[in-house]
């Protein structure tokens, strides 16, 4: 058992949710089509960034001009 | 009149359609029954429609009211509740109550008739349609191929000329995708447009309807009845569209590439080049708030019963770190900032749809310059911007790759500015001589096969 698998059974575990082989097969796909994106997203620089309080994805963001603070 | 033969009425435009029934020259009735012909001629190879009530349509058709769609068949994707109908999302489980959703009242007081409700890729998840409780959605451009997802269902059906137009949902390109791969015109309206109740994604801050049709005339009308607002039409001749190389004109199939370009330069628009500040984590982020939105609606025994991938990608789903969804969050905040930035520089922006054509149900993996793909981490990237943003986004057919399959281009534009979409679409459609739109595809070629 690798550290990926430890961490799928043992998280999944820990929530209850049963695991089987062919879960864990199409797991390591997932992670291998999304994993590098995901680990890029873990290491952007978004200190700078604040989320948009009172998102309303149906208007523009209220200033374009607060990108970054 | 005949369910057979080039005089077929769904060989007509939607706008045919509704404008010669209003005039009397066609009894919708009888269209009403060519289109359950044409459904049980063409559909079997297809898969694009999971269930049609003829008896409700019936009902539907003697009630309709006297508006701009008054007798006219739709179909629409099975996210939404319907008198006789609750939801699956293409699941076996109903989703919701059946009843009457926004959408459907938005659809009866136009007078239109809901003939189907269309496959959908397994609760919304997928944007290739292979994977379904009803069974994979097939291509009308090569029925072996993916008809897309997750609205596959709805953009099959208006390609092989089932129905002149269906109801689509576009949470990460779910109406854009399909439209891609199956060579019609799709446009995801602006977050918002329509109403959300009935509707199984309701809860989602991605999610928004739009209309699937063969091209930018019918969808502008369709898109209309749906956002319940008019969208009118003007020239777009002298637009500014901005392309954004990196990361939306990356890692694409060369003849797709060369497709787009070349009906950007038909255009004679103003190309500027532009860059997005958060551009290279959409995709992730997309995938991160569109999947992790839906969790709490899951139950455990619903998840253990789910189809195999399906099951096992939700658990994968269920592992991401809290942190990422923030994460997620602040690049949407940025994102919407720098389109928001990027619209005052020009009026809409242009890249492929998808990177690659619509790979074969059986292996669907696409080939990409970096190599062998599954499909959904390119689709979701050359889409989930718009629906993180919450601005409208439209594909349309540019051209077909050399394996036959449809080639597609993506146009997004500022919140509530649709028209200006549907503008730049028919823009294209004339200087391109509209041979892509009105192109057909072998599934709508064929002949009935003999009594």
């Amino acid at each position: 058992m690798d550290d990926f698998e430890r961490y799928v059974r043992s998280g999944l575990s820990l929530a209850e949710v049963d695991v089987t082989d062919v879960d864990l097969a199409i797991i390591r796909a997932a992670r291998a089509a999304y994993g590098p994106a995901l680990e890029a997203l873990e290491r952007a620089d978004l200190a700078g960034v604040w989320p948009e309080p009172d998102l309303d994805p149906g208007r523009p963001p209220p200033s374009a001009r607060r990108a970054r603070q | 009149m005949s369910g057979h033969g080039p005089s077929h009425p769904q060989d007509l435009s939607l706008r045919a359609q509704a404008a010669s029934i209003a005039a009397g020259e066609l009894d919708p009735s009888d269209l009403l029954a060519a289109t359950y012909a044409r459904i049980a001629e063409r559909d079997p190879q297809l898969n694009s429609i999971v269930s049609g009530s003829a008896e409700e349509a019936e009902h539907m058709l003697a009630a309709a009211p006297d508006g701009p769609l008054r007798g006219v068949p739709v179909a629409v994707k099975d996210m939404f509740a319907l008198p006789w109908r609750a939801p699956r999302d293409g699941s076996p489980r109903e989703q919701a109550p059946r009843g009457e959703s926004g959408m459907y009242r938005r659809l009866r007081d136009a007078g239109a008739v809901v003939v189907g409700v269309t496959n959908t890729h397994f609760w919304g998840g997928g944007s290739t349609g292979h994977i379904s409780a009803y069974g994979p959605v097939g291509n009308p451009w090569r029925v072996e191929s993916c008809g897309g997802g997750s609205s596959g269902g709805s953009a099959a059906a208006v390609g092989a000329r089932l129905v002149a137009a269906a109801v689509g949902t576009d949470g990460g390109g779910s109406v854009r995708l399909p439209a891609a791969y199956c060579g019609i015109t799709g446009l995801k309206l602006t977050f918002g447009s329509t109403p959300v109740d009935g509707y199984t994604h309701g809860y989602s801050t991605m999610g928004a309807a739009g209309p699937m049709c063969r091209d930018a005339g019918d969808t502008r009308l369709f898109g209309e009845v749906l956002s319940g607002r008019a969208l009118p039409a003007a020239d777009a001749s002298g637009l500014r569209v901005g392309i954004v190389p990196s990361p939306f004109w990356e890692d694409l199939d060369p003849e797709i590439d060369g497709a787009c370009r070349e009906a950007l330069d038909a255009a004679g628009w103003r190309i500027p080049e532009l860059a997005l500040e958060g551009a290279e984590h959409a995709g992730i982020a997309t995938v991160l708030r569109l999947t992790l939105e839906g969790l709490p609606s899951l139950g455990r025994e619903e998840l253990e019963e789910a189809e195999p991938i399906v099951r096992a990608l939700v658990k994968y789903e269920l592992l991401f770190p809290a942190q990422l969804l923030l994460r997620a969050d602040r690049v949407r905040a940025l994102l919407r900032r720098s389109l928001a930035a990027a619209f005052e520089r020009c009026e809409v922006l242009a890249w492929p749809t998808v990177p690659a054509p619509a790979p074969p149900i059986a292996n669907p993996t696409v080939t990409l310059p970096s190599g062998p793909a599954p499909p959904d981490p390119g689709n979701v990237r050359q889409c989930g911007i718009a629906n993180l943003a919450g601005i409208p986004g439209i594909s349309i057919p540019v051209g077909l790759h050399s394996s036959g399959l449809p080639m597609a281009l993506q146009l997004l534009a500022p919140w509530g500015e649709e028209a200006r979409l549907l503008d730049a679409a028919e823009h294209i459609e004339r200087v391109t001589g509209r041979r892509h739109v009105d192109a057909v595809p072998p599934t709508a070629r064929a002949e009935p096969a003999p009594a």
